[in-house]
């Protein structure tokens, strides 16, 4: 998963940008609001952390604007405000959740993970397909009552592909949901963990999870 | 207080009543009394001369001569008689009756005397003043009575505005402090009162207004250091690592709460700054030295970006007020003159007596402010470019802090700008104003 995280307090920023990256998360981080709104344009996140007070566009605004243009990108709105009228404006204006700094971190991450789950528009935090069973708060995954071991870049990868079981992802999506602005990975990358990922997920068990679409990319669905 | 009045009165019309009603029945009983009397006489005198009308029913008469016999009829004329009324009396008789008798002795002329006693049934009379002395009574009872109710309705009339205004008073809470008492409908008297409670009021609520205002300020600008802290620590705990990232955790950590302690040492500053039982005795102040050791120190501050500080400000100027503050005001503006400038800009002081005060002005050759912010700038933690940049520790309490001294000491601070050009703000301090103002009795 990809995230944007918005926040212009320069050790808040990096500590935050820094636990999410530990938790296998692609993280671009900014400290200014022209920069976060840009980034957002043309980058798809998973999820955008967003601090309501940033130097020269503030989140409200941002916000507004990407909702405007039609972005479903799930927001997760940070602030040192705590009032009523500041929660609603935000849920209104098209924020998914909230939180007021300062804030525990578990809930941080609980929520992010709320909310990525949301834009994929899944409920549970436990993800099926066929009977492989991924829970991504544990960040464990079993087939057929078999756990397996995956890396967190492999992890990340089924997470991802689970989040959007049934549907083509191509190498570029992947890409980009894996690894954030800095990183230098080529595309050929992504085949290369399919590969791994086949190896543990499919390869001992009888009926195959992830298929190759020729020309188009993967998915990860039951077969038929 | 109603009852007080309402027993006054009743006490007195009751007095009042009691007087005039036994007056009134004395009176009545005399009048009455000697009208009877006067009417028996009469009636004894025509007897004796010769008048034997029949006397009433209720009348009856005893002739006697010198001896004591009693005679059936005088013999005498009583022309031209000696009349002498020997009595008048209530009695009564063996067979019960109460009468009134006037028992007169007629001297004839050249005759013998004889004593004549009338007598009439006082029982009319009786029951006459009976009723009288019932009537006034009941008169005086319900007068009283009356008086006292009326009395006691009337003053709860005029005290009612009292004890409504005591009510709205008694509702006055911190979260009301926008009642305010109804002037016009309280007595006049009271008017001045009211006001000055009502000024009081006004004053508490801005004040009130202004304490929130920076508590919620105050709030905010707290909440993201502190959470950096929080994070920084909380995602470094996750995990074993290596001592460097256990280092750079740790002096991240270590600058962001210095960070904070600074935060709030500013702000229990401001807060300090505000408060009007932060008085210093005033003094008499060089001025135009403290201005010099000001610049000084603004040359300092400026030197790395070359920035001139020019003196403008003539020598000898003194004034009489609170030292600690001038000095922190000019600290305050000097620095952001330096602060807020252009490389190999300057900074010029200006100062000069004008009436009863003086004049100081600090004139930058920075950036300006807009015209929309000029109105903000004074507001604690504002910054007119809307970052919140805490590695230089500004914190946007500077002006607030200028702002509150100035108020403190009588004087004021205005800005000019003009973007792009620079910035003058300007102070009048007014001299001695301690002296002038009216003492504020301090709670204790």
């Amino acid at each position: 998963m990809r995230l944007l995280v918005a926040e212009d307090h320069p050790t808040l920023a990096r500590s935050i940008a820094d636990g999410l990256r530990e938790e296998n998360y692609a993280v671009d981080l900014t400290f200014d609001g022209d920069e976060a709104l840009h980034l957002a344009q043309v980058n798809r996140y998973d999820a955008i952390v967003l601090d309501i007070m940033l130097p020269n566009k503030d989140g409200w605004t941002i916000l507004g604007m990407l909702r405007r243009a039609g972005s479903t990108t799930p927001v997760l709105f940070l602030t040192a405000k705590e009032g009523v009228v500041d929660r609603v404006k935000g849920l209104d204006l098209g924020a998914d959740d909230y939180l007021v700094k300062p804030f525990v971190w578990e809930e941080l991450l609980a929520r992010v993970r709320a909310v990525v789950r949301r834009g994929h528009g899944l409920r549970s935090t436990a993800i099926r397909v066929g009977d492989l069973e991924i829970d991504t708060v544990r960040k464990t995954v079993r087939r057929s009552e078999t756990p397996i071991e995956l890396s967190a870049r492999e992890f990340s990868l089924l997470e991802y592909l689970a989040h959007r079981q049934g549907q083509v992802v191509s190498r570029t999506d992947i890409w980009e949901h894996l690894y954030d602005q800095h990183d230098e990975a080529t595309s050929n990358v992504v085949d290369v963990y399919i590969g791994y990922l086949r190896n543990k997920i499919d390869k001992n068990f009888p009926t195959k999870l992830i298929h190759t679409r020729r020309g188009l990319g993967y998915v990860l669905e039951t077969e038929g | 207080m109603t009852r007080r009045i309402a027993l006054v009165i009743l006490i007195t019309v009751w007095a009042m009543l009691i007087v005039g009603g036994v007056g009134a029945y004395v009176t009545t009983r005399a009048v009455l009394l000697s009208d009877m009397d006067e009417s028996l006489r009469i009636r004894a005198m025509s007897l004796l001369g010769g008048d034997m009308s029949a006397p009433g029913r209720d009348e009856r008469y005893v002739i006697r001569n010198e001896a004591g016999i009693t005679q059936l009829r005088p013999t005498t004329s009583a022309a031209r008689a000696e009349i002498k009324t020997l009595q008048a009396t209530f009695s009564t008789l063996a067979d019960g009756v109460r009468v009134r008798s006037v028992t007169l002795r007629v001297t004839p002329v050249g005759g013998a005397p004889v004593t004549i006693t009338y007598s009439r049934d006082a029982y009319k009379f009786d029951r006459l003043l009976e009723r009288l002395a019932l009537a006034l009574a009941l008169l005086g009872l319900l007068g009283g009575l009356g008086a006292a109710a009326m009395a006691m309705r009337l003053s709860r009339i005029t005290l009612a505005p009292l004890r409504e205004t005591a009510d709205v008073i008694g509702t006055i809470d911190e979260r009301q402090l926008s009642r305010r008492i109804e002037v016009a409908k309280l007595p006049v008297e009271l008017a001045p009162m009211a006001e000055r409670l009502n000024d009081m009021l006004a004053r508490l609520q801005a004040a009130f207004a202004q304490r929130k205002q920076f508590l919620g300020d105050a709030s905010h600008e707290l909440r993201t250091p502190v959470a950096a802290l929080l994070t920084n620590l909380e995602v470094g705990a996750r995990r074993d690592r290596d001592p460097n990232e256990y280092r750079e955790i740790l002096e991240r950590s270590l600058a962001e709460a210095r960070s904070l302690k600074h935060l709030v040492e500013r702000l229990m500053e401001q807060v300090r700054s505000e408060q009007m039982s932060h008085q210093e005795k005033p003094l008499l102040v060089d001025v135009s030295a403290l201005l010099d050791e000001c610049s000084d120190i603004a040359g300092v501050l400026g030197a790395n970006q070359d920035i001139r500080i020019v003196r403008s400000f003539a020598y000898g100027l003194t004034i009489t007020t609170q030292a600690e503050r001038l000095k922190n005001v000019l600290i305050n503006l000097l620095s952001n003159a330096v602060q807020y400038n252009k490389p190999r800009g300057s900074v010029e002081v200006l100062g000069e007596r004008n009436g009863n005060g003086l004049y100081i002005s600090v004139r930058d050759t920075g950036q300006g402010i807009s015209p929309d912010h000029l109105n903000d700038i004074f507001q604690p933690f504002y910054r007119a470019d809307g970052v919140r940049n805490r590695s230089d520790g500004h914190l946007g309490l500077g002006l607030a802090q200028v702002k509150a001294h100035m108020n403190a000491i009588g004087g004021k601070c205005e800005v000019e700008s003009r973007l792009g050009w620079g910035s003058t703000f300007r102070i009048w301090v007014p001299d001695d104003y301690e002296a002038q103002k009216v003492p504020i009795k301090e709670p204790n």
